[in-house]
């Protein structure tokens, strides 16, 4: 092993470094990058007064379909403990137990709108250990989407949505947007290893197994929870309890527009 | 200059007057790819992710200026690691990738060869910071240009870079061994 002198380390350090050059290192086509971020700019700009009158009209036609709707389709609606379950910082909530804040049709409604931007709270700043043996921070994502998600593998809607965050992570990934979960199991690693073997994520998944990690996040007495962090890292939706796809989709496709 | 039609269109809030994105694209898109392509071992991939950078810093007021440079090869380390990270998750999440004999795909291009994956393995569970030094000096930034990237001041960069050096090794010898 190279010793710690620092020309060794230094020495040592570099030549690993080196095999990062790519086998071709060619100039890239300064034009046709240009070309790309004008068409991009241009796209986003378009964009931006048609996505919002889009989104609002479908609002208006949902706002519309609850005024007159009779209510769910039976069997259609997730039960009670399949959309949310409280939460405890020292123990899992009792399998089957009926959640203490399901949100109701109406609760979901009023979290379904983007918060307006000047009313937009700052997001708190985090530290958490990830998966690959790093640390997840807020700054990670600074002119990104974000969906952060609040989970554990003993909660059963939690794991309803997971498939949903794998399709935005999948379709929305390369356009400024990202998907973080984060684990709220107090045994931690020991726990959410197996439990990613088994349900393999392709998104990031964080720890918060402690109240010290928690803490940023205030307050958490139902999961799944999940916050909407614009590019500039305020949060501009939450969701207690399962989301709606359709809504948080819309709400996804609105802040990359923004 | 960008076309009439886009500036137009664009909403030039987000920008100072003075700020000449094309301008800062020219001059400075070769070496934002080049790191980037370091990261991602794919240069198509890295000339997109670039444009991405570029348009990041369009949304950027406050790195539009002196700082630009800086920051734009340290936003491109961090993005060239946020796409390995993810291309490294989708390749566990679709294990049909990986079937024997079939033809690589651009994702395991990403971590491909033995050496270069291990490093860029090791690059990932560092602290960001930490990677972002490394990368960019194999770039051959000069200490002042990486304390512009990373916002110390150029008497701190030696420091940093020996104990990201030190963290490196360790992590990459717990990982694979001693391989001298």
């Amino acid at each position: 092993m190279a010793t710690q002198d620092d020309p060794e380390l230094e020495r040592w350090v570099d030549d690993r470094l080196a095999t990062l050059v790519p086998d071709e290192e060619g100039q890239p086509d300064v034009d046709h990058g240009l070309a790309q971020l004008e068409a991009r700019r241009a796209q986003e700009a378009k964009r931006r007064p048609i996505g919002t009158w889009l989104v609002g009209a479908a609002a208006a036609v949902w706002i519309g379909a609850m005024v007159v709707t009779l209510g769910p389709w039976p069997g259609s609606e997730p039960a009670p403990e399949d959309r949310a379950v409280s939460t405890d910082a020292t123990r899992p909530a009792p399998r089957g137990a009926p959640a203490e804040d399901a949100p109701s049709p109406a609760r979901r409604f009023r979290e379904s709108a983007l918060t307006q931007i000047s009313e937009r709270p700052d997001a708190p700043h985090f530290t958490l250990p990830d998966m690959d043996g790093g640390n997840a921070m807020l700054a990670d994502y600074t002119g990104r989407v974000l969906l952060l998600n609040f989970w554990a593998t003993w909660c059963r809607p939690c794991k309803v949505e997971m498939p949903w965050f794998v399709d935005f992570e999948e379709r929305f990934g390369g356009d400024g947007f990202a998907v973080v979960g984060v684990s709220l199991d107090a045994p931690g690693w020991d726990i959410v290893r197996p439990f990613l073997e088994r349900e393999p994520l392709n998104y990031r998944i964080a720890l918060a197994d402690t109240p010290e990690r928690l803490a940023p996040f205030g307050e958490t007495y139902v999961l799944p929870k999940t916050w909407l962090i614009d590019r500039k890292g305020r949060i501009a939706a939450e969701h207690i309890g399962l989301v709606d796809f359709d809504s948080i989709e819309g709400q996804i496709r609105e802040l990359l527009s923004e | 200059m960008l076309s009439d039609a886009a500036d137009a269109a664009v909403d030039d809030q987000t920008a100072p007057a003075s700020f000449d994105l094309e301008a800062e694209f020219r001059v400075h898109y070769a070496r934002v790819t080049s790191v980037i392509a370091r990261v991602v071992n794919d240069p198509a991939r890295a000339e997109e992710l670039a444009v991405d950078v570029f348009m990041r810093l369009w949304h950027e007021p406050n790195a539009q200026g002196p700082n630009t440079p800086g920051w734009l090869y340290r936003t491109a380390v961090r993005r060239g690691l946020d796409e390995l990270r993810r291309v490294t998750r989708r390749a566990r999440y679709e294990p049909l990738l990986r079937l024997a004999g079939s033809t690589p795909s651009p994702e395991d291009a990403a971590v491909a060869g033995e050496a270069r994956g291990r490093v860029r393995r090791t690059l990932l569970a560092l602290r960001p910071d930490r990677a972002t030094l490394l990368v960019l000096r194999g770039q051959g930034l000069s200490y002042d240009e990486l304390a512009d990237a990373t916002g110390v001041t150029p008497s701190s960069v030696g420091t940093l870079l020996r104990r990201a050096r030190q963290a490196f090794q360790k992590e990459y010898c717990s990982r694979y061994g001693d391989t001298g």
